[in-house]
């Protein structure tokens, strides 16, 4: 009689981008993958897409997320877990120098050289700026995925709708 | 022939009670009739995101250049009119336009070059070309530069978002702009397409509508279920200690399930 081996699920982790995903407590990771071509001889580029278990909405769109894979699958769709934000959007920090970095100028230097030109009142001062996201669902409609109007209807406000 | 085709029937009958068994054949019925949503110019400020800029600039008010200047305030009123916005041509207006849009997002005096001053100078602009776009519709060359302005800006946003999250969300709020990511796929809209999507949407909220009164009714059971608990743990325990066996139940598991049922009244 063949036994029955139950093999123990290998945890990986994998790192990955946050996409807009509909779901509550899950997020969408999008999941880069190079997969070779036998005829061209070549690595072609391919992006997989997976659902993290994420209750608590730690990740925001367009972060770089650490994930594994679950043991038990939680339904159908979320295989993994999200485990940490690595690298939140527009929001960087270097590793080497630790500072705060605008693309690729730091913060400090940004502020120096508007002191020298001399500084305006208007301009955006990082101290005295509100949380991050506090424009959601308001202005910024990059959290859930942007679809095409398929209906109208003046009771029902579609800010997603485009 | 005629045996076959009674066959046929039958099998057909059969069929249907099969799938009607298994299978959601029916649609739940829509409140209205569905009516395709009426199709908007991108250029239109309703999907370029546009929602104003309060300029705050008076008719008398001084063109360009022209309002530091001291021999102006002495002179008489018509040479005033002449150099104020109103009685000079629609460029000048959006030269001032412009300068108190800067005003809103400069870091400094002299900046131009940074992202923010990028794009408050092409709001300005669109606002100027979309009022033209009102009044001459057929001016296919302004329209498409408009277009290209439109979809450059929305680049600049994007990229802007990536960088600096913060700084991005500070101009939406001072040139007061709407950001929309690009659509995953562009899809052609169809009557079939779209009753689809409705009777999905229905349907989900059906099913959401059955989950609340389940979850409500679950809700108001657990008062009695909580003090059964405490009483039978209570019972069990008392039973355990008489036998002379160590008592697998604390009394903080007691204490806690009657705390739970005093806390729903």
């Amino acid at each position: 009689m063949a036994k029955q081996i139950v093999e123990k699920v290998k945890l990986k982790y994998l790192l990955g981008i946050c996409m807009p995903s509909s779901k509550t407590y899950a997020s969408r990771i999008q999941i880069p993958v190079y997969e070779y071509d036998e005829y061209l001889h070549m690595h072609f580029k391919k992006n997989n897409f997976i659902y993290a278990h994420d209750p608590d909405r730690v990740c925001k769109v367009g972060d770089t997320v650490l994930v594994q894979n679950l043991e038990e699958k939680l339904t159908k769709l979320i295989t993994h877990k999200v485990i940490e934000v690595i690298y939140p959007v527009g929001d960087i920090t270097d590793p080497i120098t630790g500072k705060k970095v605008a693309g690729s100028v730091y913060r400090d230097d940004i502020a120096e050289i508007n002191k020298l030109y001399g500084e305006s009142e208007n301009a955006f001062n990082y101290d005295k700026a509100p949380p991050k996201g506090y424009l959601e669902d308001k202005k910024d409609f990059t959290q859930k995925p942007v679809y095409k109007k398929y209906y109208e209807d003046p009771n029902d406000p579609q800010p997603y709708g485009v | 022939m005629n045996i076959i085709r009674r066959q046929f029937k039958n099998l057909s009958i059969i069929s249907k009670n099969l799938i009607q068994n298994t299978y959601c054949t029916k649609y739940p019925t829509l409140p209205e009739k569905w009516v395709m949503p009426i199709k908007i110019c991108s250029v239109e400020p309703q999907k370029s995101g546009d929602g104003g800029i309060d300029y705050k600039i008076a008719e008398t008010d001084y063109i360009q250049h022209f309002d530091k200047s001291k021999e102006l305030q002495n002179c008489n009123e018509i040479l005033n009119k002449l150099c104020s916005v109103k009685y000079n041509r629609k460029k000048e207006l959006v030269h001032v336009r412009r300068i108190k849009a800067l005003e809103l997002v400069q870091r400094h005096k002299l900046d131009r070059g940074s992202m923010e001053s990028r794009i408050a100078a092409a709001t300005v602009e669109i606002h100027r070309l979309q009022e033209h776009y009102n009044i001459c519709k057929k001016d296919i060359q302004s329209k498409v530069f408009l277009k290209e302005l439109i979809e450059k800006r929305r680049k600049w946003l994007k990229k802007l978002r990536l960088i600096d999250y913060s700084r991005f969300e500070f101009l939406l709020e001072k040139l007061n702009l709407t950001y929309h990511p690009p659509l995953e796929q562009d899809i052609r809209l169809t009557v079939k397409y779209s009753t689809k999507k409705l009777h999905e949407k229905r349907c989900d909220q059906i099913i959401q509508q059955k989950l609340d009164t389940y979850k409500a009714e679950l809700q108001g059971q657990q008062k009695d279920f909580f003090k059964e608990k405490a009483e039978k743990l209570a019972f069990i325990r008392k039973e355990e200690i008489e036998c002379g066996i160590v008592p697998t139940i604390t009394e903080l598991q007691i204490k806690e399930a009657e705390a739970k049922a005093a806390s729903f009244v």
